[in-house]
Parts: structure tokens; C-alpha cells; sequence
């Protein structure tokens, strides 16, 4: 049987970087790198005279023109794109001919083997069977898996001639303070030595150390290249049991990555985080805690989590704050004199906190209070909303907190609170309602907090007339665009400060999806759950919340590139991203994401006949 | 170098006389082989790496092909095949990055070979710088069938040469390497010397040789031919 | 300046303000998350409130329709106003502590069908059509007059406007745009009344003009003067009643029930946020629609009186006494190239006879004076508002002024119309009952396509009104008046109700009306399909097929009443649901403190 040597990596290689491939695992990737064929063809040559074609192609060198039957253009492909499926422009399916703008070199994937992977990967099926929001998606994966090892070097290579004796090289290893070396012969890499190999080829032998430190090496090492991701060079580690490997680049070895520093660079956990939050005991060991917090967003947004993610994980700190300071003042306060109920609102119960963010919170309790039992729940909410005031948690301009008399109160008022909003909404009303429809509990009796949310979503579902008010309040932020779909950039007078992503852009699919959830009697407050959840009892059509849902996670995920950027520049995070900072393709996309939520908007206006 | 007549009486004759059997089913594909345009012409292309230039005394030690089809690569016919051999690589490793523990671990050269005129049968071979793949191939089914075996080749190194002497362009040292004529066509950077990468890499630089002509006029890939 | 282009800088200058405010209020509100709005005040929303329901059939047609029916006419008065208190007092305060703001969603969910809310809907949306089709004539009559084209392309002209303002929106919603409008609105009507007013009789206030003597010295009280011109020439006397009494009664009765599910003036009452300053701005709108249509009968009479006075400008029967067709003022020359008023010398003396031609003694006497039947062969009564002006003499930019009240009327109602209907279609049939699954472009491409046909079909009927636009507007008032009417009040007020007592009592209405409507005015309105002539000694009681809606709505409430009784009560939420609804929130709110 002959034996197969590395067959396709290269080909796999460039697969890795087109949308929507890099999603697949490497053997997979293998299996559909030798199901392509090579072609080439020469500028303005026709390579597609009618779509869509029986597969699709892989543009690996050049670009691809693609038109309409009269010629006319439509948009253009270059390398590392793809095209031959089917295509939304502009939101529009057309047919469309390919020809070759520059002499291009293609991978065709044939019809069956297309098929065979739409049908067998959900992620590329998913891929190619949505159309306007495709390059959203794929925009919006930009930033996943793009950790490079390249990015975790500390330092240049300790490196050392292959003639130099074992002695010196442990000399300089111990100087250097490093647990590995690579060999060189004639400033190639040719070898590796750690300290394992000192102790177990040397030491353990009893080797002369005056030896050449070649004998004892070990002869060309597996490296990886600078690019590759920390995932997938983790995985390799793993499976080969190595744990040192020089990272290369075209210029030869850059340096040398550990499984530790790799490990390390993930160990920045929240999970951890919250652990050792509920270790805390004193509000400042919590503070010192909360030192740690810019750094760690800024560490998530780089390794390119997941948006949902990221704001997931940052409520998650915050809940553990939140919850670890109410238990701290039930310790010094003693019980609770009666059932109650920590909830938390707006973008905590949402779990879309980011880096800057306010308190909104209070508390339910089971019946009205006597005296003695004001006074307990006055301190602990002091205690708790004073907390996180130091904490960075600052107060809640609208002082929608527990410290505030009027959001301290038993579930029977709450529930008076809610009735008095949907039967007269007034602007004050309409304004709470969508600070207090997203509502999620955090600490106490469950109970007390599901029976609030089961009067308040029915409420709300069965009566359009309050819901029609709420849809004017959800048109009050549009999109950026203005005539001719323009961008609209924000100015404080004296200069431009770009585009206001947050209350332009995130908080308007809040909105509308929160309109969903009202509709729907949706009681999670997340905004993704919502639209799962929308889509799941058929008040939204699956397009239109893939729609949503797409266009929520490429403008948060701009805006967390943005603050990461400027958090690292040392600048204090806004939400102002100026349109000069992104690329074109990112603004078409941006454009793109912020026509779907005028449409969205249009939609929930001719609904509730709010215009 | 043979007549294209002498080379086809030769591919007859093994077809009918050859008890080897890869080398007559080789043969008599060769005999009903017609060359006429990329897109009709079945075609492997082929790189070796040796452990030195002289097919005399030095080894193969790694045989990759690609096939084309239609005027398309099928990445899936691809093969890389590390040929065990008693030589060690010695300084050759410094080219190719193969060393003497990965060798041993190849397949013995029949067995490489058999495989390779296995697949390489009813096709025309495709090398760059044929001259000294054929020389060693040759000098290797000697070793193992006892043949002198024919070979209808078409080189994009003369492909090149020919183009670039019709239009009286000069001709540096290193032009018609295989990196640099990529570059000229503006084809993506490959790794040099792993033999596979250099025989894709090949096949692609026959399809953008092969689409130049196409656009001046000139389809056929008969006169651009050699046969050993 | 001339009058074109003055009507052009008066009507566009009206328009920029609107758009303005629309462009102020929408950049104002994007204000801090915190700062929340106030709310606007009462009165303002009942300026609003008033603007929505004064429509062009107020605005132009509710005047001429005096001017030429005189006292009878009075029913249009009495049945809209009482439809919009009906509104104001008995539905939308019940809706709303329902919350839903469309008639046919509350039917639908208080009698737990689908099939009742599928009548209900569609009742309302031929309702809701056929007040578009005066919209979109009144809008015709505008752009004709002061594009100075044919009607029909005046009303083609007006559809594009109209269609193009409402998938705008048509600025709705933004209360300040619907204040300004009435502004316009109210300041074109009352001003030309008070210049005529002061004319004719000395008085500014044409209420009270309307009770005095003339000022020309005859001493005579103006409608006294008005009975005698018109007698004269063979009209009958403009004070005098033609109905019989019952019928007047059942009709306005129809009109008024008819009118209360509309459904763009009920959303007019959600969009006040508390319950008190609802009914309070509801108490102010009726203020101010009062100040139109207690204008009207002046307008109507005093335009009558100018008109006849015009033609007829001397003594009945004398040659002199009657306006040289040659010598007529710029006026009538302006309407005839519309259409709308048409000549035709039958008697070939070059001067114009306006009379009754169908009084058979009359027509005798007249022929004595060498008369050959009536030479005004049209005059179509919508002019009469806008004409008004210029019939009296008035300056040009009164007139220019009238132009653009007229548009603001119309153009609101219109596109608050056509926005109802296309959501109803759209959210309620479409994505309620066929395809529940559509995506959002698709129900908003199916809303504007719905607001597109509803537009032509309005058109259309608008541009051939004679007769069939009649008859649907009876059809639609009688089908709103005898099905859905009942089954609201009884859905508020009968907790008992059950869904097949409604469905069986709107049927029995809907059916007993369109029978008796087809059997006057022939089968499905095919001329000659009548099975007995529409005249008074023919009709049931002497009621006429336009006031049968009445009689339907009282016989869809026994039928419903008596199915109620023989079949199982409603479910039990439902009947909880009925009770918690006729108690005032803040009654709820206090009773749960205690």
C-alpha cells in the first residue's frame, strides 16, 4: 500500500481562509480539497454563462467579474471568494454570468460533492441556503479562529549553534531563563532542545556535557507557522505530545510557543473570575478583582469570541458581583425577614453587558413591609447598589435601582406598577416598560419574580394598544441612513464623532425584538433567545430573524472591535465608530446590516400603524 | 530522442510483446493516446525528488503525480509517494526537506513505479525541465521491467522557451524556473521542492501557458511535444 | 399675481409647514434615553383628533350637499356628529380597556372565531373604501379647479398625490402636523363664510348670519329670501322637509352607527396615553368639529343664494333677467373646463335659465317665458365650497386659501384610511388568516399593493359617482350600521353573548339589509334587476334602502338575542373578560389598593 504524504495541506491551507470553509475541522477540510479541480482562465474569458452553476468555484488567484445576462455589472469576486451559487445582490436573487476581470486561477467543486456538503455540514449548508445576510455572516466571522500563535511569542528565540557544547547550552538556557532552545545549522532550524531532553539524554545517560548539543537534539522539530490559529495548534500539540514548538514565518523561526503559554492565554476565563468572586469577602477584595476586568474584555474581544459570548460572559461577572455583594450583606445583616427577590434589568437581564455599563436592578418582595423591615431592605440594597457603584457598576442616571423606595416593593405593587404602565403608557411609562419588560432574576425567592413576569408578558400580549405605543417608542432611534442610504454620522457641533452604533444601530434591534417578545409572551429578556424564541412560535418568520440576528452580530461585534482598539490605544471606550475606520467592504456590509433594520422598522410600523 | 514515429512502433511493440503487465497496459495506452487541445488531452503531471542530477547514480526518492482532465486539475488524483532507497538523501535534504527517517519510510521504487505508469496510462506525461525526470524514470524501469519505456511529454519549461524565442524575448538565468515563471503568471506562491506542490504547481502553470496560447490563437499541443 | 400661482405658493407653503413640523418632531425626539417626552396636552390632541375625522366629505361636500338638499341634508350633520359622540362615549373607552384598536380585532377575540373577524374586517374595509372614494372626489374637484384640467385628471393627479402621501406615512402619528393641518382647515372654511356672512346680511358670525335679515335692504331674513328665489324657479322651497320624519330618523340613525367602527379616528383615542386626557381631548375635538359643521348649513345656504343670485340676477321670466352666457364671470368659465359645470343653450338666446325643469307647472310657466328646459345641465355640488369664494368675489388669496384647506382635509383622512385598510389587509387577512408564516417585506409588500388597489378602486368609483358610488355608500353604512355595530355593543354589554348568537345576528343584519338594498336598486345593482321601484309609496314603512341599516341592526340584535338564549353561554373568561371591561381602570386600580 503506498503511503500517502501530506496529500492536500497545501491546499487545505488556503481553504482554511474562505468563508465559509474555515468553519470546517481540518479532516474534513482534507475530504473536500481533493474533491476540487484546478482550472485557469485567462482575463475576459467566460467562466460562467449562466448561474446558478452545477457547484460552486473557489477563486484562488485573480478576480471574478459577475453580471447580469446584458453585461451589466453586478459585483466583483477576487481571491479567497466564492461564487457559481446562488447570490442575493442587493437582497435580490439574480442570475448572473461570471467572466474573468484578471486571469484568475479557480477551484470548481462539482454539483454532487456541493450537495454532498450543504447536506452533511450544517454550518456551510446554513451558509449558502441564506442570501442578502451571507456576507454578513460571513463579516461577522471575520475575527473567529484569527488568534495566531504569531500573537502569543514573548520574546525572540533563544536560539544556539548546533556545535555548541551541551554545557553552555544549559549555561545559556539558565540565563536566558528558558526551558527550551532551538538549534541552528547555518541559520536553518534544525533542531530542539528542552529540558527534558537534558534530563533524559543527558543526565539520565551520564553524556559528557562537552558533547555538541546535536547528539542530544531533536533532529527537525514539527514547527507552525506564525499564522496558524492557537486552536488548532493547541489541538496538534495535544495529539502529538509535544510540548514546545518553534513558530516560523517565511524569514525562518520567530520564536517559541509553550502548550503553557497557550493554555494561559484561554486561562483567562470569566468562569475563573467568577470563582474567585464568591471567594471574596469584603468589598475590597471585590475591588481589586474588578481591576482585572478591562483587560480581560479586551483579551475576549481579541481572541474573537463570539459576540453573544462575550456579552454573556461579561453579565456573567457582573451577576457574580452583583450576587456576592447581596450575599456579603446578608451575612452582616443577618436573614431576610421575609421572601424576596434580587432581579436585574435592561442590558444585565439581557446578558448584553460590554465594557461600559450602569446598574439596573430591584428588588420584589412578598408583602409590604413594616417598619423594621424597610429598614432591612434600605440597608441591603444601600449596601448591594453602593457596592457596585465602586465596583465601576455607576448608578443608574434614571436611578432604576433597589436603592431607589419606589423599585424596593412587594410583587402585588410591582405588578400595580406594570398595569398602571400598559393601561396609560406614557412617555415615562413607554420608557420603563422597555427598561422593565427586560427583566431577569437573579438572587432569592424565583417564585416571587415568575409570577411578576407571568402578569406582566400576559398583560402586555393581550393588549395591542399598549404594544402600539411601545412600536412608536421602538421607531424613536433609526438607522444611520439618510437620503440615499447615506450614512449619517453624529456630531457633538464641533466635529464628527461617526456612527452611533449603539443607540443607532443596537438598541433599535433591541427594540424591535423585544416588540417580538411582548407580542409573543416571550419571558427571556436575551435578545438572540428572543428570536429563537420568536421564530420557534411563529410570530417571526425564520428570514427575517436569521435577518435580525445577523445584522445584531456584525454591528456589535464592529463596535467591539472598536472599544477593544481603543481600550488598548488607552483611550476610554465609546460607542462612536467613524465611518473612515472601516474598511469598504465592512461599510457595504454595515450599510447592508442597517438597511434590514429600516425594513425591520418599516414592518413594525405599518403594523401598529404608528408612521 | 525519438521520432514520434520510432515512439510509437516502440509503444506497439511493448503493448504486444511485454509480459510486464502495468507496462503493456501503459503501452497500449500510449498508442491509442491523440494529442490535440488541453481540454481533450488527458494528462499527468509529474515530479520526482532525487537525491542528486545524475539518474546514473543517484535515487528517486519521492514520485508525485497529478492528472488533468477536461482542462482541469482533479486534486483528487493527487499522490505523494516517498520511495525507500538505500542511498541516504545526504545533502539533497538541504532541497527537498526530506530526510533519511522519512525515506525509510516509503514504499520500495517498483511499487512506486507501478503505480505511477498506472496512473499514468492513456495520459501524456507533463513535467518542468523534463529532461532530467524522464532520465531517471527511464533509468528506473530499466532497473524494473527491462525496458527502454516510451514517454510522450510536453514541458512547460520549453513550452516557454518556445513562446519566448517565437517573440525574440531575451532570456535571463533562472527565467524559466518553476517559481519565478509562476510569478510571470501571476500564479500563487508555492513552497518549492515538495514534489507534489511542484507538480500541481506545474499542472497550473501548463493551464495558464495553455490559456495564453488559447487567447493568440494557437490551441493544439502537438508541436509543443517531445518524445524520449 | 394671478390666482394659479398664488394657489400654487399658498398650498405649497401649507405643505412645507407640515412637512417642517414632521421633520422638527422627529429630529426632537431623539432626545436622551432618560428625558422622556411629555405628552401633549389635551386641546392640542383634540385639534388632532378633529383634523382626522374632518375629511373632504366635511371639508367640500357636506355644504353642497345643504346647499342643494336643503333641510333634509340635515341628517349628513346630525348622523356624522352623532357617530363621532357614539365613538368617542360608547366604543373607544370600552376598546381600549380591551386593548385592541381595530373594531374587527375585538370581535374576533370577544366572540373567539375567526370567521366573526373575518366579516369584520371586511365590512370595514368596504366601509373604510367607500369614505375614501370622497376623499379622493373631493380631491379631483381641487386639483381640477386650480390645474384648471378636466375632473378626471384631477382626481388621476390626486391619487398620485394621495398614494405617494400615505406610503410616506402621511405624517401621521406626529400630533403637531395633524394640529397645523386642522388650522389650515378651520381658518379656510370660516374665513370666506365670515366675508360672505358680512356681505349678505352685516353679520360677521355666519352662525348667526345665517338667522338674520338680509343686508340689502329688503329687510327679508336670509332664508326666507333663499325659499323665495328657489320657489320661484320651480325648486322646492329650500327650508321645507322631503323625508317623511321616521325615514329621517332611521337614516341619520344609520349614519351615525355606521360611522362609529371607522377605523382611523378610533386609533385617534389610543394614542393619548392616560384615559382622562383622552376623553377630555375627545370632549375638545368635538368643539372644534363643531365649529365646522355649525358653519356648514351657513356656507351651503349663503353659496345657494350667491349662485342663484348670479344667474337668475333679475326678474324671473324678464329677458334681462338672466346672465348673458358671454359676459360670465372668470368663475364659471374656470369650472367648465373641469367638467364639472356644464352649459348648453337649449333656447339659443345666449343667456342662462336655471330652473327646475322636472316641476311640470313650472315648466309650463316657463315655457311661456320662452325657456326650453334647464341650461345648467351640471352643476356638480362638491364645487360649491370652493367655489364659494369666488362666487362672492372674495379676494384671491381667500380662495387660494380654501384650495389648500380642501387638500389638507382630504389628504389626511385619506391616507389615515388607506393605511387602516392596508394593515387590515396585510396583518389581518394575509398574515392573520392565509399565510401566517410571510415574512415582514412581503406584509409590507402586500400592505402597499393593498393601498395601491384601494386608491384605484376609490378612483374609480370617485371619477363615476353617479348612482353606484351611491349605492355602495349605502351598502357600506347599512352593512357596518346592521352587522358589526350590534355585535360590538352586545359584546360589551351582554356578557351572555355568545359567538354564534353574533355570527347568526350580524348575518341576519348584513343579509336582511342587502336584501332589502337589492330589492329597491336591483340585483347586486344590475339596472332593471329591481323588483319594485325606488320611490316612497313602495318602500316598508316609508323607510328608503339608505336608512334600512337601522332596521337591520335592530333585527341582527333579536336574532342574536334569541340564539344567545338557546344556545351554551360563552366560555367562562370570556364572560370575566366582559366584566372586567365595563370597569373603569381607575375603579380596578382602587379597589386592588384596599
Amino acid at each position: 500500500m503506498p503511503k500517502k504524504f501530506h496529500d492536500l495541506s497545501f491546499i487545505a491551507e488556503f481553504l482554511h481562509t474562505v468563508q465559509p470553509f474555515n468553519s470546517i475541522e481540518t479532516g474534513a477540510l482534507h475530504k473536500l480539497a481533493s474533491k476540487l479541480e484546478v482550472a485557469y482562465y485567462v482575463q475576459g474569458k467566460t467562466i460562467l454563462s449562466s448561474s446558478p452553476s452545477a457547484g460552486i468555484a473557489i477563486i484562488r488567484k485573480g478576480a471574478v467579474r459577475l453580471a447580469d445576462e446584458s453585461h451589466k455589472f453586478l459585483d466583483k469576486r477576487s481571491e479567497g471568494e466564492l461564487f457559481g451559487h446562488e447570490i442575493f445582490f442587493h437582497g435580490e436573487k439574480k442570475e448572473y454570468i461570471a467572466e474573468a476581470e484578471e486571469d484568475c486561477l479557480l477551484w470548481h467543486l462539482g454539483a454532487d460533492d456541493f450537495e454532498k456538503l450543504r447536506s452533511e455540514n450544517n454550518l456551510i449548508g446554513e451558509y449558502f441556503s441564506s442570501h442578502l445576510n451571507t456576507r454578513l455572516r460571513a463579516a461577522t466571522q471575520v475575527k473567529h479562529n484569527v488568534t495566531q500563535v504569531r500573537d502569543l511569542l514573548k520574546r525572540p528565540p533563544v536560539s544556539v549553534d548546533r556545535r555548541m557544547s551541551i554545557h553552555a547550552v544549559a549555561k545559556k538556557m539558565s540565563a536566558e531563563n528558558v526551558s527550551s532552545v532551538l538549534v541552528m545549522c547555518d541559520k536553518k532550524l534544525c533542531g530542539i532542545v528542552t529540558d527534558k531532553d537534558l534530563r533524559q539524554r543527558v543526565l539520565a545517560k551520564a553524556l559528557n556535557p562537552d558533547e555538541a548539543i546535536e547528539k542530544v537534539m531533536t533532529v527537525n522539530p514539527m514547527s507552525v507557522a506564525a499564522d496558524a490559529g492557537v486552536d488548532a495548534t493547541l489541538l496538534m500539540m495535544m495529539r502529538q505530545n509535544y510540548h514546545h514548538l518553534p513558530v516560523m514565518d517565511e524569514t525562518g523561526p520567530l520564536g517559541l510557543v509553550t502548550a503553557g503559554d497557550i493554555l494561559r492565554a484561554q486561562s483567562e476565563h470569566p468562569l475563573r473570575i467568577v470563582r474567585d468572586i464568591y471567594k471574596q469577602n469584603s468589598i475590597e477584595g471585590l475591588l481589586k478583582l474588578h481591576g482585572r476586568l478591562p483587560s480581560l474584555f479586551e483579551r475576549m474581544v481579541n481572541l474573537g469570541r463570539d459576540v453573544e459570548q462575550i456579552g454573556r460572559l461579561v453579565t456573567l461577572i457582573t451577576d457574580a458581583f452583583t450576587t456576592r455583594l447581596i450575599q456579603l450583606a446578608e451575612q452582616s445583616l443577618g436573614p431576610a425577614p421575609m421572601r424576596y427577590a434580587w432581579v436585574v434589568f435592561g442590558s444585565q437581564a439581557r446578558e448584553e453587558q460590554t465594557a461600559r455599563t450602569d446598574q439596573d436592578n430591584g428588588i420584589v418582595l412578598e408583602r409590604d413591609t413594616d417598619a423594621d423591615e424597610a429598614v432591612y431592605f434600605a440597608k441591603l440594597s444601600d449596601f448591594v447598589c453602593e457596592g457596585l457603584d465602586k465596583l465601576g457598576y455607576v448608578f443608574c442616571p434614571g436611578e432604576i435601582m433597589a436603592l431607589n423606595l419606589k423599585w424596593r416593593v412587594s410583587l402585588t405593587r410591582w405588578k400595580q406598577h406594570f398595569d398602571s404602565w400598559i393601561d396609560e403608557p406614557e412617555p415615562k411609562s413607554v420608557m420603563y416598560c422597555s427598561i422593565f419588560f427586560d427583566i431577569r432574576y437573579l438572587y432569592g425567592d424565583k417564585q416571587l419574580v415568575q409570577d411578576l413576569q407571568n402578569h406582566a408578558s400576559t398583560r402586555a400580549m393581550e393588549n395591542r394598544i399598549f404594544r402600539r405605543f411601545m412600536a412608536t417608542n421602538a421607531l424613536l432611534h433609526k438607522p444611520p441612513l439618510g437620503f440615499f442610504r447615506r450614512f449619517v454620522q453624529e456630531d457633538d457641533g464641533s466635529h464628527s464623532e461617526g456612527l452611533n452604533l449603539k443607540h443607532r444601530g443596537i438598541v433599535p434591534i433591541t427594540d424591535l425584538v423585544r416588540m417580538r417578545a411582548l407580542e409573543s409572551g416571550i419571558q427571556d429578556a436575551n435578545t438572540f433567545r428572543r428570536i429563537e424564541l420568536a421564530t420557534v412560535s411563529g410570530v417571526m418568520n425564520e428570514n427575517d430573524a436569521s435577518s435580525l440576528r445577523d445584522a445584531l452580530r456584525l454591528i456589535n461585534r464592529i463596535r467591539l472591535n472598536h472599544q477593544s482598539t481603543q481600550m488598548m490605544a488607552g483611550e476610554k471606550p465609546t460607542n462612536f465608530v467613524p465611518i473612515e475606520d472601516l474598511s469598504p467592504l465592512l461599510r457595504r456590509n454595515l450599510k447592508a446590516a442597517f438597511m434590514l433594520v429600516a425594513e425591520a422598522q418599516k414592518a413594525l410600523a405599518s403594523r401598529y400603524q404608528v408612521h | 530522442m525519438l521520432s514520434r514515429w520510432r515512439y510509437r512502433r516502440r509503444c506497439r511493440a511493448l503493448a504486444q510483446d511485454c509480459v510486464q503487465p502495468t507496462v503493456a497496459a501503459y503501452s497500449a495506452g500510449c498508442v491509442g493516446l491523440i494529442v490535440d487541445k488541453l481540454l481533450n488531452t488527458p494528462i499527468i503531471s509529474v515530479d520526482l525528488e532525487m537525491t542528486g542530477l545524475d539518474a546514473k547514480q543517484n535515487h528517486i526518492i519521492a514520485i508525485a503525480w497529478t492528472q488533468l482532465d477536461n482542462g482541469r486539475i482533479r486534486l483528487a488524483s493527487n499522490r505523494h509517494l516517498l520511495i525507500n532507497t538505500q542511498q541516504s538523501v545526504g545533502y539533497s535534504a538541504a532541497i527537498h526537506e526530506l530526510m533519511d527517517n522519512d525515506v525509510a519510510r516509503g514504499v520500495p521504487l517498483e511499487t512506486g513505479l507501478e503505480a505511477l505508469f498506472e496512473a499514468a496510462r492513456g495520459r501524456l506525461w507533463l513535467f518542468h525541465h523534463a529532461g532530467l525526470d524522464v532520465a531517471f524514470l527511464q533509468q528506473a524501469c530499466i532497473a524494473w521491467a527491462g525496458v527502454v519505456m516510451p514517454f510522450m511529454v510536453l514541458d512547460t519549461m520549453k513550452m516557454e522557451l518556445d513562446i519566448r524565442k517565437r517573440q525574440n524575448l531575451p532570456i535571463h538565468q533562472g527565467d524559466l524556473k518553476l517559481g519565478k515563471l509562476r510569478t510571470n503568471y501571476k500564479l500563487p506562491a508555492y513552497t518549492a521542492h515538495n514534489a507534489l506542490i511542484d507538480a500541481c504547481a506545474t499542472a497550473e502553470l501548463l493551464l495558464a501557458v495553455a490559456a495564453k496560447m488559447e487567447a493568440v490563437g494557437s490551441l493544439n499541443l502537438q508541436p509543443h511535444l517531445t518524445y524520449f | 399675481m394671478d390666482l394659479k400661482t398664488l394657489t400654487f405658493l399658498v398650498v405649497g407653503a401649507t405643505f412645507a409647514l407640515y412637512i417642517g413640523i414632521a421633520i422638527w418632531a422627529r429630529a426632537s425626539t431623539t432626545k436622551e434615553f432618560y428625558v422622556a417626552g411629555t405628552g401633549v396636552h389635551p386641546i392640542a390632541n383634540g385639534m388632532a383628533t378633529a383634523a382626522d375625522w374632518m375629511s373632504a366629505a366635511s371639508f367640500i361636500s357636506m355644504a353642497g350637499l345643504i346647499a342643494f338638499m336643503g333641510y333634509d341634508a340635515s341628517v349628513y350633520l346630525m348622523g356624522w356628529t352623532g357617530g363621532y359622540v357614539l365613538l368617542a362615549l360608547l366604543l373607544a373607552p370600552y376598546l381600549r380597556k380591551f386593548g385592541k384598536f381595530t373594531v374587527s380585532e375585538f370581535i374576533g377575540e370577544r366572540y373567539y372565531s375567526k370567521a366573526a373577524r373575518m366579516v369584520a374586517v371586511i365590512c370595514l374595509i368596504v366601509a373604510s373604501i367607500t369614505y375614501v372614494i370622497g376623499q379622493m372626489k373631493g380631491v379631483g374637484v381641487a386639483f381640477s379647479r386650480f390645474l384648471e384640467v378636466d375632473f378626471h385628471t384631477g382626481v388621476f393627479v390626486g391619487m398620485t398625490i394621495v398614494f405617494i402621501y400615505a406610503v410616506m406615512g402621511g405624517m401621521k402619528g406626529i400630533t403637531y402636523t395633524q394640529i397645523a393641518q386642522y388650522c389650515v382647515l378651520i381658518f379656510a372654511y370660516t374665513v370666506p363664510a365670515i366675508f360672505i356672512s358680512l356681505n349678505l346680511t352685516g353679520n360677521p358670525i355666519p352662525q348667526l348670519g345665517l338667522g338674520s335679515s338680509m343686508a340689502d335692504g329688503s329687510g327679508m331674513a336670509l332664508l326666507d329670501k333663499l325659499d323665495m328665489i328657489v320657489t320661484d324657479l320651480g325648486f322646492a322651497a329650500y327650508t321645507a322637509q322631503k323625508m317623511s320624519t321616521m325615514n329621517m330618523f332611521l337614516l341619520t340613525l344609520s349614519l351615525m352607527i355606521g360611522t362609529a367602527g371607522l377605523p382611523h379616528v378610533i386609533m385617534r383615542f389610543f394614542t393619548v396615553p392616560k384615559v382622562a386626557d383622552a376623553r377630555t381631548s375627545a370632549g375638545w375635538a368635538l368643539v372644534f368639529i363643531a365649529i365646522l359643521y355649525t358653519t356648514a348649513p351657513a356656507v351651503g345656504a349663503m353659496a345657494r343664494l350667491n349662485l342663484m343670485n348670479t344667474i337668475q340676477s333679475g326678474e324671473v321670466g324678464a329677458v334681462e333677467g338672466n346672465m348673458v352666457y358671454a359676459d360670465r364671470p372668470s368663475w364659471f368659465k374656470s369650472w367648465e373646463t373641469t367638467g364639472l359645470l356644464k352649459f348648453e343653450d337649449k333656447n339659443g338666446d345666449g343667456r342662462v335659465q336655471y330652473y327646475n325643469d322636472k316641476n311640470e307647472a313650472f315648466a309650463a310657466k316657463a315655457a311661456g317665458f320662452g325657456w326650453q328646459g334647464n341650461e345648467m345641465v351640471k352643476v356638480d355640488r362638491d364645487i360649491m365650497v370652493l367655489a364659494n369664494p369666488e362666487v362672492a368675489n372674495l379676494p384671491n388669496w381667500v380662495i387660494a386659501l380654501v384650495a389648500a384647506g380642501g387638500l389638507a382635509a382630504a389628504l389626511s383622512t385619506a391616507a389615515g384610511l388607506l393605511l387602516a385598510i392596508s394593515t387590515a389587509i396585510s396583518h389581518d387577512v394575509i398574515k392573520g388568516m392565509i399565510s401566517p408564516g410571510i415574512s415582514e417585506k412581503k406584509e409590507l409588500l402586500a400592505s402597499r399593493i393593498a393601498m395601491a388597489g384601494a386608491i384605484v378602486v376609490a378612483g374609480y368609483l370617485g371619477m363615476n359617482p353617479p348612482g353606484f358610488a351611491a349605492q355602495v355608500v349605502a351598502l357600506a353604512f347599512g352593512l357596518a350600521a346592521s352587522s358589526i355595530f350590534p355585535a360590538l355593543m352586545m359584546g360589551i354589554f351582554n356578557k351572555n353573548m355568545d359567538d354564534k348568537g353574533a355570527i347568526v345576528g350580524m348575518l341576519v343584519g348584513l343579509l336582511s339589509t342587502l336584501l332589502y338594498i337589492f330589492w329597491f336598486k336591483g340585483w347586486f345593482f344590475i339596472p332593471g334587476t329591481a323588483m319594485a321601484a325606488n320611490t316612497p309609496d313602495n318602500w316598508f314603512m316609508g323607510i328608503s334602502p339608505e336608512a334600512f341599516g337601522a332596521v337591520g341592526a335592530m333585527l341582527n340584535f333579536a336574532a342574536a338575542y334569541v340564539v344567545s338564549k338557546i344556545t351554551p353561554p360563552p366560555p367562562e373568561h370570556i364572560q370575566h373578560l366582559v366584566e372586567d371591561i365595563r370597569v373603569p381602570m381607575g375603579a380596578a386600580k382602587a379597589a386592588a389598593d384596599h
